[in-house]
């Protein structure tokens, strides 16, 4: 043990992958010592500045593995995240992703709210400092977020247009992207914005996948209800998903199924008996809520509706033609008028509503601004595809790809001619 | 006995009551044969009040052909209570039968002999008669069978036309449509210039395509029937053109194409002369007389679903002009006060309430109820702010969609796919 403490003492201003080496020989060595030992070592090697992160790391993540008193290593692994060095740090990515897994899991069970400051920080160490590469640590951020409900914190980690995936700086693993979708679309919907929910759920469905996953599942089932709070027009899975999925589906989402289905019936007591029905496999998901939502949804929807067809309408007949049998109906009307969903007037003497046109008009600058910055996004999400799609094109695989099943005798269709093919293996063997 | 359209098994057949006017002697007297023997038997079970004489005539007609199937088919149904001279004749259907069996053996070795022989021209019209053996003892798939044998032995363009006729006609009485309008299509590329079978053609066609539910196509293939089909025809006479013709252009032209097609259209009106209640009914529509032409429509629908091929049809048709009846009475208001126009289209106003609420839904009329007041005020769309709102969901999508792609992109290259767990024994779905 005390040679592994000098190892780390005398390499770690000068070579680290020297060191990296050494440790991992070592881990051996550090299982085997007393509990005693593994504390004194760590707290030799705990420095503020940082100097011996990659030391420390090894042997906290060794901590993982073996008993342990909960409190104590809560307080040193705070204490590391937060002394932390980015270089060190980047050198062992896996051991600190599994040092942060350990570290959420004991939080979540004792305290979350004491994770979420290191995991932010652990964050930009192990990523990058405008913190859109993905991390492992993401996920286990918005875990702890959403157990300590503190959702305010995290919400600008979810507002970043693309995320960068690198494998091998933050050994991200595929698992980690989907729970951090999971995670964000639940933040979403607690925060009430469902587009951005039901986008982030759909990230999650339409993972490439040779198999189905439990998160998978359970992603598209929020989906599904999501969707329909949204009133969006389909709540079917994604063309470019897998197809294990949509089989899956059909089999262990049924009830949702129905619900969608029910929904789409546009009467909101066929839906409510639907939910009903199934209100125990809502409420085993944790999806009961949701489903509550969606039937206040479908009442909205419904009076929307007549908002188009009518000028003005008698409060009996807006309740008979949505099939709104509570008596709750002018304060869900003023409610929409309030939040500019409907643009009405209520004239409780005669009992009636009258509906006007919608008073946007798109002529002010906030439409201005608007329209500009959509313009700049649309444009920069384009360029990026755009230069993806070269670089698939001019990648050697496609290339040959496409040599091989032109030889393979399709004459029928030849992706590119002469000229294209000569120029394009021209492209790519000056390096493009 | 069953009606090769009549497709609704389990289904009630509805009963009607036909309206004054209508003669049952009148409505077949123009047919014979099957056509005539299809649609009596369709009558007889519709309408009770006059099922028996229907009986009888069918019964009668049948002597004359060589339907011995349908003939037991129908004393099964009929029994003995149309009384002497209408009862079984037990003698003559045995009789047809061995001649018909006789007659088939022999055409049978006839065939083959021809075939021995490589006689091309033999074997065609061996394969016809054949064909219009099976047809006349009501065996239309073998008949059908043998009609399409024949395309391998057709010489020359007359040959290919006949056959095309051939098999339309058993199609129709067989009620398979989709054939029909193939070999239409065949005919009508063969032929030259004659114009009996080109009105033959049309006119056919159009049936297939009203039985289809395709009431515009068929609208426009009835109008251009020649009036050479008169006398030519023993599946389709030129009365129930007029009819069906004339009642699916009112339900799908617009005006102008009314007005060209029909109303101005010098060989359709020869045919919608046989049918005076009919073009009453079109030109009332056109000069927005629309309380007396629905009323007439009514009174006419009774009668009309004594039709073999439209009664399905007949009720699809009639909301249809209703409603274009409706868009055209608002379409030069601003406003309209409802209890006018429910006058006008004789019903009360909630119900026209409904009726527009539907059409307002579905985007035919672009107007809104004023419910409290009952009008209805027309409603401009405003085309800017709509194109605003397209053009900000339209980018909003597009955002959506690309951000999932690079992501999906960024996945794949650092392969990262859902794998089935390796470490523990249970492998996940």
């Amino acid at each position: 043990m005390e040679e592994v403490v000098n190892n780390v003492f005398v390499l770690s201003e000068v070579d680290l992958d020297d060191l990296k080496e050494r440790l991992e020989n070592s881990q051996e060595i550090i299982l085997r010592s007393t509990p005693d030992q593994l504390e004194q070592a760590i707290t030799q090697l705990y420095l503020p500045t940082g100097d011996y992160t990659l030391g420390l790391l090894y042997l906290l993540s060794v901590k993982c593995i073996l008993e342990f008193d909960p409190t104590v290593f809560i307080q040193q692994v705070t204490g590391f995240i937060s002394s932390a060095n980015s270089v060190q740090l980047r050198k062992a990515p896996a051991k600190f992703r599994l040092l942060c897994e350990k570290y959420t899991d004991i939080c979540c069970q004792e305290n979350p709210i004491i994770a979420i400051k290191p995991l932010s920080e652990a964050i930009w160490k192990i990523g990058n400092p405008t913190g859109n590469l993905l991390t492992p640590q993401h996920w286990m951020l918005l875990k702890s977020a959403i157990l300590a409900k503190c959702y305010h914190a995290v919400v600008p980690h979810l507002k970043h247009s693309v995320y960068n995936i690198e494998n091998t700086l933050t050994n991200v693993e595929s698992k980690d992207v989907r729970l951090f979708y999971y995670y964000g679309g639940i933040i979403f919907l607690s925060q009430k914005e469902f587009r951005n929910a039901v986008e982030f759920f759909r990230n999650v469905i339409s993972s490439p996948a040779l198999v189905t996953s439990v998160i998978m599942i359970e992603a598209y089932k929020k989906y599904v209800l999501a969707s329909l709070i949204i009133n969006s027009t389909t709540t079917q899975v994604p063309r470019y998903a897998s197809n294990g999925l949509i089989r899956h589906v059909r089999s262990l989402c049924s009830p949702y199924e129905e619900f969608a289905t029910s929904y789409r019936t546009n009467s909101l007591e066929d839906l409510s008996k639907c939910l009903e029905n199934h209100s125990e496999e809502f409420v085993k998901d944790g999806n009961f809520g949701l489903a509550k939502q969606v039937l206040e949804s479908l009442a909205r929807e419904n009076i929307a509706r007549l908002t188009k067809t009518y000028l003005t309408l008698s409060i009996e007949d807006i309740a008979t033609q949505a099939g709104l049998l509570d008596g709750h109906l002018i304060e869900r009307v003023l409610s929409m008028i309030q939040k500019g969903q409907v643009f009405a007037k209520i004239n409780e003497l005669d009992g009636m509503i009258s509906f006007h046109e919608s008073t946007e008009k798109y002529n002010s600058t906030t439409t201005l601004q608007y329209l500009d910055k959509q313009i700049h996004e649309t444009i920069g999400l384009y360029e990026q595809l755009t230069t993806i799609d070269n670089e698939i094109a001019f990648s050697n695989e496609y290339i040959h790809k496409i040599l091989r099943s032109d030889r393979g005798g399709s004459r029928s269709w030849s992706g590119m001619d002469e000229d294209d093919y000569n120029s394009s293996l021209a492209m790519s063997m000056s390096g493009m | 006995l069953k009606m090769q359209h009549e497709q609704r098994e389990g289904s009630e057949i509805e009963l009607i009551q036909p309206s004054l006017s209508w003669d049952l002697g009148d409505r077949v007297s123009e047919y014979h044969g099957f056509a005539k023997i299809q649609r009596l038997l369709f009558i007889a079970e519709r309408c009770p009040s006059v099922s028996d004489d229907a009986y009888r005539i069918a019964i009668d007609e049948l002597k004359q052909t060589q339907h011995t199937a349908i003939y037991r088919k129908v004393f099964d149904i009929v029994q003995d209570r149309l009384g002497a001279p209408h009862v079984i004749d037990t003698t003559w259907a045995d009789g047809v039968d061995k001649k018909s069996q006789n007659t088939h053996e022999r055409l049978e070795i006839e065939l083959q002999g021809f075939k021995a022989n490589l006689v091309r021209s033999k074997i065609r019209t061996g394969l016809n008669e054949l064909g219009h053996f099976y047809r006349a003892t009501g065996d239309f798939n073998n008949a059908l069978r043998n009609f399409i044998r024949t395309q391998d032995y057709c010489i020359s363009t007359d040959h290919s036309v006949e056959m095309c006729m051939n098999i339309i006609k058993v199609s129709i009485e067989m009620g398979n449509f989709g054939h029909v309008r193939s070999y239409v299509t065949k005919a009508e590329q063969a032929i030259e210039d004659d114009p009996v079978i080109l009105a033959q053609l049309k006119a056919t066609d159009g049936l297939a395509n009203l039985c289809t539910h395709k009431y515009k196509l068929a609208a426009e293939k009835f109008v251009l029937t020649g009036p050479e089909l008169a006398g030519n025809m023993d599946i389709l006479t030129c009365r129930e053109v007029a009819v069906y013709g004339g009642l699916c252009a009112l339900a799908e032209f617009n005006r102008g194409e009314l007005k060209r097609n029909v109303l101005e259209n010098v060989n359709f009106k020869q045919f919608l002369e046989l049918v005076p209640r009919v073009n009453q009914i079109i030109v009332d529509f056109y000069n927005c007389q629309y309380a007396s032409c629905l009323e007439s429509f009514e009174s006419l629908k009774n009668d009309l679903k004594l039709d073999i091929y439209l009664h399905e049809h007949i009720e699809g048709i009639y909301e249809k002009v209703r409603n274009k009846a409706l868009v055209q009475y608002f379409s030069p208001y601003t406003s309209i006060d409802l209890g006018n126009m429910a006058e006008a289209f004789q019903t009360d106003v909630s119900g026209l309430e409904k009726e527009l609420a539907k059409l307002i839904v579905g985007g035919q009329i672009s107007a809104r109820i004023d419910s409290h007041n009952k009008r209805l005020y027309a409603r401009e769309t405003d085309v800017r702010c709509q194109t605003f709102e397209e053009a900000l969901s339209v980018g909003e999508e597009f955002q959506l969609n690309a951000r999932s792609m690079v992501l999906r992109v960024n996945l794949i290259r650092n392969n990262m796919w859902v794998t089935p767990k390796k470490e523990k024994g249970r492998k996940k779905r």
